[in-house]
Parts: structure tokens; sequence; C-alpha cells
């Protein structure tokens, strides 16, 4: 599995997907400085499963392109292996994210000779929808690649960014008080159900498909 | 011991083509050519091998253990899709450094031996390598994890004849000290004449024929003579296929020592080669064979 996702990481070295978080970040840092309930939701969620978004969207056409779906699977490695490295990544790209925007948020901080404390810094509502967003996002579109192709999914990858991202933002108006942490854990399990149950199903797909 | 590749009544059935129940069996240190028109089954048949894709039925056993999900076993098979030749935008190092975390026996002296004696610049992008070189880059590798098995699918297709010839130098090189087995599917079957121990000839998803090329030169024969002796050929009910021309006809049969001894006049009895008898079969006119064959 860790052989998959040292491919993937020198294709997107290669490819120069990884300047993408650079300017994700760039991105980040006014988006985080306006403090409104748009700002703060829909644009931080929207931009978070849009880089996520780029970098499995990268990987999948390069793996349409090269026909990479039949010869790696000829390679000595499993398809739940393969299916796994997919799920990693993804999960990779979420800390790599998370990172990011609280990196963007202590420099925001600084900027306003704000101290970096735990609770200014940490938002467990936000970080609790984020990882709703992600996991939902993912969790349709990994079986539904491996069903349908890169190029049948490419479209519907954009219509689930901006559904679930229009979800999660309603989900922030309507839960009240949700910057707990019984919140955060709450939809931490929610998140890692549905990736689970996704997981086991894009297995499914896969060894069942005719590559 | 037992064989390094065993199909048992494999099947596998699509929208519009059906592997139909194929079983063949490859010995160790031998090269079998796996021939057949485009669409005939070899790819697929190849696939299950791989476990790229499920059979739907049967069984393939590589060193004598069943295939599915078997990591250990694929670390001892190289592969080579004539079509495919990994990432073409990376070198051919970086591509190298990829497939090499996938073997536990990946040797980098053997790759960049390899990489020398074919001629290949190791920095090189894979897609600045001709064809001929992305399939010799693909052999390589193929070859750099210590494989005993290699199964080639189609690696000779759209090359020259001189690049071609290379190839078929690098594999009897391969084949000479014994221990690789080699699978080799084309249907660029002058290929096979030279190389090949043994040949299993796929039609339609079913296996005409898997024997040893040796008694298969032996055994088949084209018939060939003017229209006046064609209905008495076909009667013999000894042929496979037929080709009508304006001028006679040519018919292949199995059983070439028959006519020899039998010797009808009017006929001309010449060795076929694996092309021929190729063609023979897939073109051969079944209305005319079929009727003969039936009155057996």
């Amino acid at each position: 599995m860790f052989s998959l996702l040292y491919r993937d990481f020198k294709i997107l070295k290669k490819t120069w997907t990884f300047y993408f978080g650079l300017l994700y970040f760039l991105f980040l840092l006014p988006v985080t400085q306006k403090g409104s309930f748009f700002t703060q939701t829909y644009l931080q969620y929207f931009l978070f499963i849009y880089f996520s978004y780029l970098i499995f969207a990268y990987l999948t056409a390069y793996d349409y392109k090269y026909n990479a779906l039949t010869f790696i699977p000829a390679l000595p490695i499993t398809k739940k292996d393969i299916v796994a490295a997919r799920y990693l990544l993804a999960g990779i790209t979420f800390l790599l994210c998370l990172t990011l925007q609280h990196i963007a948020k202590a420099i925001i901080l600084l900027k306003d000779n704000q101290a970096i404390i735990f609770n200014q810094l940490v938002n467990y509502a936000h970080i609790g929808m984020i990882f709703i967003a992600f996991s939902l996002f993912f969790s349709i579109i990994i079986p539904l690649y491996y069903k349908l192709d890169y190029q049948a999914t490419r479209w519907v990858m954009y219509i689930a960014m901006l559904l679930t991202v229009a979800v999660t933002g309603m989900l922030t108006g309507i839960i009240p008080n949700p910057n707990q942490p019984w919140f955060l854990l709450t939809a931490l399990g929610t998140g890692l159900f549905l990736l689970l149950f996704s997981f086991r199903f894009s297995v499914r797909i896969l060894e069942n498909k005719n590559l | 011991m037992d064989p390094v590749l065993q199909l048992i009544n494999l099947e596998k059935t699509y929208d519009n083509f059906k592997l139909d129940k194929i079983s063949f069996k490859l010995e160790r240190g031998y090269i079998m050519g796996f021939i057949g028109p485009n669409g005939a089954g070899k790819t697929t048949t190849i696939k299950l091998i791989l476990d790229v894709i499920k059979p739907d039925g049967g069984q393939v056993l590589l060193f004598g253990e069943p295939s599915t999900n078997a990591i250990d076993i694929k670390e001892r098979i190289g592969f080579v899709f004539g079509d495919n030749a990994f990432y073409e935008f990376l070198s051919a190092k970086e591509m190298a450094e990829i497939i090499a975390r996938f073997y536990k026996q990946w040797d980098w002296n053997l790759f960049h031996k390899y990489m020398r004696d074919f001629g290949l610049n190791i920095k090189q992008k894979i897609d600045s390598y001709s064809k001929g070189m992305k399939v010799k880059f693909l052999l390589a590798c193929a070859l750099s994890h210590h494989a005993e098995l290699l199964i080639l699918d189609e690696p000779t297709s759209g090359l020259d004849p001189v690049f071609r010839s290379e190839l078929m130098e690098i594999f009897q090189h391969l084949i000479a000290a014994g221990e690789k087995t080699i699978l080799f599917s084309t249907h660029i079957t002058s290929d096979l004449e030279n190389i090949a121990d043994y040949i299993t000839f796929i039609n339609q998803g079913k296996i005409v024929f898997s024997t040893e090329k040796d008694t298969l030169l032996e055994q088949y024969a084209l018939i060939k003579g003017g229209s006046q002796v064609r209905e008495k050929i076909v009667n013999t009910g000894k042929i496979q296929g037929l080709l009508n021309s304006k001028v006679g006809f040519s018919a292949l049969t199995n059983e070439r020592n028959w006519f020899i001894k039998n010797q009808i006049p009017g006929i001309l009895i010449e060795r076929a080669s694996l092309e021929e008898i190729m063609v023979h079969y897939i073109r051969g006119d079944k209305e005319n064979v079929q009727p003969a064959l039936q009155r057996l």
C-alpha cells in the first residue's frame, strides 16, 4: 500500500500538483481574516474540499490516461490495498489541509497581536464540519470512480463537491453551539463510519470490475 | 514438478464475448506462443492469469498454487503489456523507482545492466522513447526482480522487423539458461517460428490447440490444387480450413502423413507456417468444410 502512496507522491511532485497547496494557503489567508458567516463556513469548506478534490482528480486522471487500473493490479499487490491507498491519500490530504488552515489562522492571530492559545486556534465545530464534508465527499466519489471510471465521474465530482459544501454549511447554521468536544467526536465517528462503509464498497467494486 | 502455469477450464463472460473453459499448461524453461487474431481472448486470458480480472469459472495455477490474491506468487512474475509503458511522463529512473517498491527481490544492479544492454538512457523520459525502446524498458523492469515467469502481451505489435528480431534474440538468450519461462502472446506468428517451444492457439474464446510447435508443424500441411480436385479433398473429412481462389484452393489439414501416404493426384502438399495455420482456421471456408466433417 505504501508503494502506491509513493507512486502518488512521485506523480504529484512531477506534475507540480503540490503547488496547489501553496495556492490553497494563499487563498486561505484572506478568507480566514474575514469573520463573516459566509467566509468562515461556505468558502473555507469549499476551498478545503476543492483542494482535496484537485489532488484526487489529478491522480485519477493520470491513472485513466496511462491505464494504471490495468497494470497496477498486475503488480504484487491486492485490490484491497489499491483501494486502501486511495483512502489513505485522502486522509493525508485532509490532515495537510487542516494543518494549512491552522497555520493560516495562527498567522492571522499573530498579525493582530493576539496570543496563540488553543481555544482561539482550534474550533471543534469547524474541524467536525469539515471532516463530515470531507468524508461525505470521498465516501461518494471513490466508489463512484471505481464503478464508472474517471471520465464518467469527473462532472459528478464537481456536483458532489458543491452539494457537500452546501449541506455542511447549512448544518453549521442549524446545529446549536457545535463548538464542543462532543460534536467533534460525533463528527469523527460519523465520518469514519461513512469512510469505512465506502471503503468496503469500493473494494467489492474493484474486485469484480472488468479492467 | 508442477507446471509454472496451468489454466483449468477458465471461463469469463462479457456482453459480447465469452472465454469458454480454456485449459493449457506451460512447463518450466519453455517459451509458449499464445496466438490468435485480435479479439480472440488473448489479453483477457492474460488478465485472468495476472489476477487483474476475476474468472467466472475455472482456475489459474501459478507454480502449482491458485493465483487469486497471491502476492508472493506475483513476485515471481514479470509482465509486459505491449500497449502500456506505465506513466510515460516520468523518466525511466523515476518509473523504475516506483516499480521497485512493489518487489522485494528488485535488483538495481540487474536493472542498470539491462538498461545498458538494451541501450536505454535511464534519465530519459519514457514518452521520448520509441515504441521498441518502451518495450525494452518494460522488459528490463519485468526482468529486474528475478521473475521466473514472463508474461508478454503483444510486445512486438507495431514494431519494425529489425526491432522484432532483436527482441526475439533477447528472449532466446533469456530462455537459454532454462530457468525462465515465457508466455508470449502475439498475432504476429512469424515471431514465434524460431523461438517458441509450444503453441497455444485461441480463436473466439476457445482453445483450438495447445501443443509442441515441432509436432504441430509436422502434423499440419497445406494441400493445394486446382478446382477439379477440390471436392475430393474436402470429402476426405481431414480438412480444417479451406481458402478458395480463382485458380484453385488451399486447404489446411492436420493429417499431413495421411495425404503423403495416399498420394491423391493433382495436389501439392506443403508445410504450413503458423500464420497459414491461423489464417486457414479463421478464414477457412467453413461452408465447404463443415458438411464434409459432418459426414464422418
